[in-house]
């Protein structure tokens, strides 16, 4: 049984009943039925997952953004379900995983091609995606400490970085979701020129593109410096450092689409 | 280690790495590093960088300062700025006018040529 949990995701009243009827629709068309739950207020999505574990459902379908799938993957854990995506509004996550629109999604649930793909956690709480920190309003950058089993990586200079788990367009073996790694990205002091001419990179967060950019490749990690630096995903808080990531090979069963990037 | 050979570790300027990095493809060292590094593929040094590790791969290029040992599969080359105090281990080696090495050197024979020579001698 599927399980769809959708989020308006911040679209209009007028957008969302478009959108509505448009997965209404697609969910009829390729006979993939199933309870359709909206996110509220008092209904949030870890009470979800858990109403869709109790009817026993096979897959959770997020509908929504990507933080909503960030959301629903969380919940589920390693819990033994198929996750599905269905992208309200653009993502380009949902590019990377082959879902382009919410009919291109919806053919993906039907065909129902299940990869699985690596599950981070951090502190104890799971992300699909990245993590970023750092890039402070006024450019101060910091000391960096990371410790990895063997390995003991500092720098004093560091204006932010990312751990990416599964990046949205996975190149040059960053960012691939089915590698067992996670990607860390730590970018230098930048000059206000060097900033705007990587405005690009920094702004999809593409940071191994920027010229003297560290790049490793860690199965664990703990950041031990900064202390209490804010840890972001998705523009939101995920938590603070101290913080130690690891990551889990083939963890999530995700259904994904034809033209997926890994 | 990843699957993906195009897999790329780079650790750059400003950067202190202690310990033993491993790469299931290439490395690139611009920073401050000890221990060890061990790369599937290839390594390279860059001018900025101040190696104090042995290093492990299949081609080593150095153009910084590596104090340690070298042992590589294929070959070994050592740019105008270079800078090896250890022993090499290698199959061929490029020293560049002012590279600079310290150390002993073990040569592999390449194994294409030693059949061309066992094939002649019969």
């Amino acid at each position: 049984m599927y399980y769809y949990i959708v989020d308006s995701c911040g679209l209009s009243q007028r957008q969302y009943e478009k959108v509505q009827h448009e997965l209404h629709s697609c969910i009829s068309d390729y006979h993939i039925s199933g309870e359709i739950v909206r996110i509220t207020g008092i209904r949030t999505v870890r009470q979800l997952v858990e109403t869709a574990f109790f009817h026993q459902a096979k897959t959770i379908v997020a509908a929504g953004s990507d933080r909503t799938l960030d959301d629903v993957i969380n919940s589920v854990g390693e819990r033994p379900v198929s996750v599905g995506y269905i992208p309200l509004v653009k993502s380009e996550l949902a590019q990377g995983l082959g879902l382009p629109d919410v009919a291109g999604a919806c053919k993906a649930l039907a065909l129902r091609r299940v990869e699985e793909l690596d599950l981070a956690k951090a502190n104890g709480k799971n992300f699909l995606t990245k993590l970023s920190f750092g890039f402070l309003p006024n450019r101060e950058t910091f000391e960096v400490q990371i410790q990895s089993p063997g390995l003991r990586v500092q720098s004093s200079d560091v204006l932010g970085g990312t751990i990416v788990n599964c990046q949205t367009q996975a190149h040059e073996g960053l960012g691939l979701p089915t590698d067992g790694l996670l990607d860390v990205v730590l970018v230098p002091r930048l000059s206000r020129w060097e900033e705007f001419r990587h405005r690009g990179e920094l702004q999809s967060g593409q940071l191994e593109h920027i010229p003297g950019a560290t790049v490793l490749h860690l199965r664990s990690l703990e950041i031990t410096a900064p202390a209490n630096m804010p840890i972001l995903t998705g523009g939101i808080e995920f938590g603070t450092t101290p913080l130690q990531v690891e990551v889990k090979s083939n963890a999530v069963k995700m259904i994904v689409g034809r033209t997926r990037t890994f | 280690m990843a699957k993906n050979e195009s897999l790329e570790t780079i650790i750059a300027q400003g950067m202190r790495v202690e310990g033993e990095l491993k790469s299931s493809g290439t490395v690139r060292l611009d920073g401050t590093v000890s221990g060890r590094v061990q790369a599937a593929q290839n390594i390279h040094v860059g001018p900025a960088a101040q190696v104090e590790a042995d290093l492990m791969a299949q081609s080593a290029y150095i153009a910084g300062v590596v104090k340690g040992n070298v042992t590589v599969k294929n070959s070994l080359e050592i740019f105008e700025t270079g800078k090896v105090l250890g022993n090499i281990t290698c199959t061929r080696i490029v020293i560049h006018e002012g590279g600079y090495f310290v150390g002993n050197c073990q040569m592999r024979e390449p194994k294409n040529e030693a059949q061309k020579l066992e094939g002649s001698n019969v």
